[in-house]
């Protein structure tokens, strides 16, 4: 079986069946998913999509946590700070 | 045809066994989980990748067995949120397969969120929950690279510890800002299932030599060389210790935030499990049973059982736990330097917090309203989720955590798209105007 990747920030990063982008950035040693709007890192904390700090630009989808969402097969995953897309802060 | 199906939001214990008991009653549920797989954070080998096979309890078991059963009667949708409800009933689903409808009873089982105290250098890339560090070793066997240090409080930190050597990736310490270890009398007062489960886990970390340094606090963490460095504190003693990733866990708190009942007008709410109140899997399943019991009462589907009471033995183990875990009196309250971040959204510091309540005092009362609108804590995308437990702590006097976090849909951040592509199934589609 050819190993399956996903593109973060261009750079191809293999995954396993069942893995969430999280999980297959943690396996290649990433641990930071860049910055937040704030300047701080975007990473994981909670890891059950409650505190949205591993968020994520995510080709088809859009922003996304990275630790609830399954890899795809060629997908282009981004940080939020690459790409130039930001949370919108909301009142 | 309008879809009135109930809801269950969260597939973890509570969740799943709601929806088989209202299967077994003929209804077809809506199960709804914003993760890809069934199973909640405490069954998440429930949803373990295919290349393993996880090693479930007899409990996990049982529950997924008789979810298989009644698998073709439930409208299972994974990768999927329950975002809001609107003044109509109508409930929005966001996600993979989102979708608009009239759920006639709603159960929310989203269970329990870790409290994690705030301290220099939380915010760091490699510091997450414990629990985050558990979820990736159930879900994908693996654990981040590298030493791992566990610290913090509570009966979870000491499961996960035991579950890393397990997994051939010992801590490098628990550290345990209270002494569980000093009492052992009031110990053997906890169930039986319970201190064999705790003796399975200290049995465990005592034959992998892992440190447990009870009566210690983590105070800070901060960056040397490429390395995570945890600055521990025990009765005016100071340590450094270098890893790569620490996993904080100062307790477990309701998942409550913004299901009330009183938000959802004429529809029939119930809580179950740990989101409801926190005693752990064994209630949770008991309390999923009984909020499906309470839907089918409200829908009169059947003859309704009347409620029943959390089992007492569920209650009495929290609070035995509770006392064990006390945080140990040597130890300082935390003297956390103003810069420290409260509100890792919208990154304000202690100082910040300070600052307002001081400029407030001078002119007129600080309250929950003016904490949120000015100084945005609690305004973040985690909806106050990690902070708002401190904030209340720091402004007892003036703010409530109740004013402070609201009550107010969407329950999570909802794209634009997702609204406008969710299918509607709120209308007649015989009655509707052609658009």
């Amino acid at each position: 079986m050819s190993v399956q990747t996903i593109l973060w920030n261009g750079t191809p990063i293999a995954f396993l069946p069942g893995d969430t982008i999280a999980s297959a950035l943690s396996r290649a040693g990433i641990t930071e998913f860049g910055l937040r709007q704030t300047a701080l890192p975007a990473a994981i904390f909670c890891g059950i999509g409650q505190c949205q700090n591993c968020l994520v630009s995510i080709e088809g989808i859009g922003v996304a946590e990275a630790c609830l969402t399954l890899c795809d097969a060629a997908q282009s995953v981004r940080s939020l700070s690459d790409h130039r897309l930001t949370e919108s802060a909301h009142d | 045809m309008i879809d009135t199906r109930p809801l269950i939001v969260g597939a973890g214990p509570a969740g799943l066994r709601a929806a088989i008991t209202l299967s077994d009653a003929g209804l077809h549920p809506v199960l709804v989980d914003h993760a890809p797989g069934i199973g909640g954070a405490v069954y998440a080998n429930l949803r373990a990748q295919p290349n393993l096979t996880p090693k479930l309890t007899r409990e996990a078991r049982i529950l997924r067995q008789d979810f298989e059963r009644i698998r073709p009667r439930v409208d299972l949708r994974l990768s999927t949120a329950f975002a809001a409800f609107d003044q109509a009933g109508t409930a929005l689903l966001t996600g993979q397969a989102g979708m608009m409808f009239k759920p006639r009873a709603v159960i929310f089982a989203t269970g329990a969120r870790e409290r994690i105290q705030p301290r220099p250098g939380w915010t760091l890339a490699g510091v997450s929950s414990a629990g985050a560090l558990q979820i990736a070793l159930k879900t994908t066997g693996t654990l981040p690279l590298g030493r791992l240090l566990l610290a913090g409080t509570g009966p979870l930190l000491y499961a996960i510890a035991a579950q890393m050597v397990a997994a051939g990736r010992a801590p490098v310490a628990v550290i345990e800002t209270g002494n569980p270890l000093r009492h052992p009398l009031m110990a053997l007062r906890l169930p039986a299932p319970v201190l064999t489960e705790a003796a399975r886990y200290m049995g465990r970390l005592l034959l992998a030599g892992v440190p447990i340094l009870s009566g210690t606090d983590l105070t800070r963490i901060e960056t040397r060389n490429g390395a995570l460095i945890a600055h521990t504190s025990r009765q005016g003693r100071w340590a450094e210790i270098a890893v790569d990733h620490i996993g904080l866990h100062d307790g477990l708190a309701r998942n409550d935030f913004g299901i009330s009942a009183e938000m959802t007008g004429q529809t029939p709410v119930f809580q179950a499990g740990d989101c409801r109140s926190v005693l752990g899997r064994w209630a949770a399943e008991d309390d999923g049973k009984r909020a499906a019991e309470q839907v089918l009462h409200a829908l009169k589907a059947t003859l309704g059982r009347a409620a029943i009471a959390p089992d007492q033995r569920f209650v009495k183990t929290q609070t035995l736990l509770a006392k064990l875990f006390a945080r140990a009196p040597s130890l300082a309250a935390p003297d956390l330097p103003d810069n420290t971040v409260i509100c890792r959204c919208e990154n304000r510091s202690l100082g910040d917090l300070k600052q307002a309540l001081q400029a407030a005092s001078e002119q007129t009362q600080t309250t929950a309203r003016t904490l949120r609108l000015t100084e945005r804590f609690g305004m973040g995308p985690c909806q106050g989720r990690q902070c708002l437990d401190w904030v209340a702590a720091l402004t007892a006097d003036t703010t409530s955590f109740a004013d402070l976090r609201g009550n107010r849909w969407p329950i999570k951040p909802v794209r634009v798209r997702d609204i406008l592509d969710a299918p509607d199934f709120t209308v007649d589609p015989s009655h509707q105007d052609l658009k």
